[in-house]
């Protein structure tokens, strides 16, 4: 495919560009998507997933923000040129500006899913209910309702928060 | 060079291979953009110890990726083990992979390390057993970054949640022939899903290939995401072979002509480059997935795939070639592939 914008190179950046409430689609080449700065980036495409400017464009009109992340010393404006983090601190020293954008790019700023090892987190208990509630059914389903009853007092406490 | 024992998994001449990869980051480094490179050694140092101490696990090799040769990267990066971002990288960077090279796990990619696991046809549950399985003995040895709200904490905030992308590489010749193929690049991103076309120097996909990979990774559980994933690829291989019967049958004699005259091109070629060698890959992987043409396998296609292409021809020679002498090589090497294909 080629980009829509010069003819010329291979098209390997996709925009949605959203114009009166209508979704354009556009294929661009890494050079012509680097100089339309002012649009939405969504779907990127491409080799390395690339990612350059994702941040950028919406920021251009705010005044300039100097968050900075006392961790690594990242400043905001310099996350925004790169599209990536300095370290975990950043998520939380650029929580306001970064979470109306996560929500954008995945609809969601809620973890569902697994939870390594050694962290103790909140997120694990609604993941062992629902497990639990599979374990439960399928107990039923078995006839077995000693263990089901057992089950059903585990999933009690847990939702009360023990 | 053991991609032959890369098993043939279900779905397999339409869906080439399934890959789900894990970004994962140590809560107490810096992350990629802000490492020093003492930062680089001591993460290289890190993880060899956890993977060396764990004697269960299948045998992971470490290797040494920065003190290699970049001919060698790149064919790392071909046979799919290593990252393009990686294979360039130049910071000190390194890679554990297991004898059968379908687990790979990077160190000092985008992320701190990044796991993915490889395999034929359609087979994401199982990849991502393998991964999940890696990824919970890294997590007793030391602390990710976690967020109870973010999840994975990434580099990149496209990876936030499960930092997992789980992607099925799919050959649809006959949706692109029909012109199908758009209305299900625009119908999956819809519903979050991304395909995308290998695309080489000529801009089009090479070979009918199509990576469908998930696009969000925060707010949907793995086994969701693996789940909608496998689903798509279900149906756009169903509608796939539909087609491919329809046009078929339309005009047989015009669909088995170019299907032998590729065929005949691989086989008699003498000068040959990657491009084109993809683009008559395609019609006889085509051929071969129909049963017009028998006497060869799906298998010594997907090798002819990985050995001819330029980094890994070289790397066979063991010698730079020019691209002149690459174009030669690798009709011979087609020729000898596709013959003891046939003879056996
Ligand atoms: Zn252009
Ligand atoms: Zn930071």
């Amino acid at each position: 495919m080629l980009c829509q914008n010069c003819q010329k190179r291979a098209a390997n950046v996709q925009i949605t560009q959203i114009n009166n409430n209508k979704k354009i689609d556009l294929y661009l080449c890494e050079q012509c998507a680097k100089e339309i700065g002012h649009t939405e980036f969504v779907a990127p495409f491409g080799f390395n997933d690339l990612l350059f400017g994702l941040f950028g464009s919406q920021v251009k009109q705010e005044a300039p923000i100097s968050l900075k992340c006392k961790n690594c010393g990242m400043e905001y404006n310099e996350f925004l040129k790169s599209s990536r983090v300095g370290c975990s601190n950043c998520y939380k020293a650029f929580e306001q500006k970064l979470d109306p954008i996560i929500k954008r790019l995945h609809g969601n700023v809620e973890h569902h899913g697994k939870v390594p090892k050694r962290v103790s987190s909140n997120v694990s208990v609604p993941n062992e209910i629902e497990k639990l509630k599979i374990l439960l059914n399928e107990s039923i389903q078995r006839e077995e309702y000693e263990e089901a009853a057992k089950i059903r007092d585990r999933i009690r406490s847990l939702e009360v928060g023990e | 060079m053991s991609r032959n024992k890369m098993e043939k998994g279900p779905e397999c001449d339409i869906a080439v291979s399934s890959r789900v990869r894990l970004a994962r980051n140590f809560a107490d480094i810096p992350f990629s953009i802000k490492m020093s490179s003492k930062h680089h050694t001591e993460l290289i140092k890190r993880m060899q110890e956890i993977i060396s101490e764990n004697k269960s696990q299948t045998k992971l090799m470490f290797a040494d990726i920065s003190a290699m040769h970049p001919i060698d990267r790149i064919s790392l990066m071909e046979r799919h083990l290593i990252s393009p971002d990686l294979a360039e990288t130049k910071v000190n960077c390194g890679a554990f992979i297991n004898e059968d090279e379908n687990l790979s796990i990077m160190v000092n990619e985008e992320d701190h390390i990044r796991i993915q696991a490889l395999f034929s046809g359609i087979q994401l549950e199982k990849a991502y057993s393998v991964c999940d399985n890696i990824d919970s003995i890294i997590s007793e040895k030391a602390d990710y970054a976690f967020d109870d709200k973010y999840g994975y904490l990434t580099s990149c905030p496209t990876n936030l949640g499960t930092g997992m992308r789980a992607s099925v590489m799919l050959h649809l010749p006959a949706l692109v022939m029909t012109g199908y193929i758009q209305s299900i690049l625009e119908g999956c991103n819809k519903v979050g899903v991304t395909v995308r076309g290998i695309y080489g120097e000529n801009s089009e996909a090479v070979g009918d290939m199509f990576q469908v990979s998930n696009q969000i990774s925060l707010g949907r559980n793995e086994e969701e995401t693996i789940a909608s994933i496998d689903g798509i690829c279900k149906q756009i291989i169903d509608r796939e072979k539909s087609l491919r019967l329809q046009l078929y049958k339309q005009n047989i004699y015009k669909f088995e002509d170019r299907i032998y005259r590729s065929y005949g091109l691989l086989l008699n070629a003498r000068i040959i480059s990657t491009q084109e060698c993809f683009k008559y890959l395609s019609d006889v992987r085509l051929g071969v997935s129909m049963g017009i043409i028998k006497d060869i396998s799906i298998n010594t296609l997907n090798d002819i795939q990985v050995l001819s292409q330029p980094a890994t021809l070289q790397k066979i020679s063991g010698k730079p070639l020019s691209q002149d002498e690459r174009d030669i090589k690798r009709a011979e090497l087609i020729r000898s592939q596709l013959q003891s294909s046939e003879d056996k």
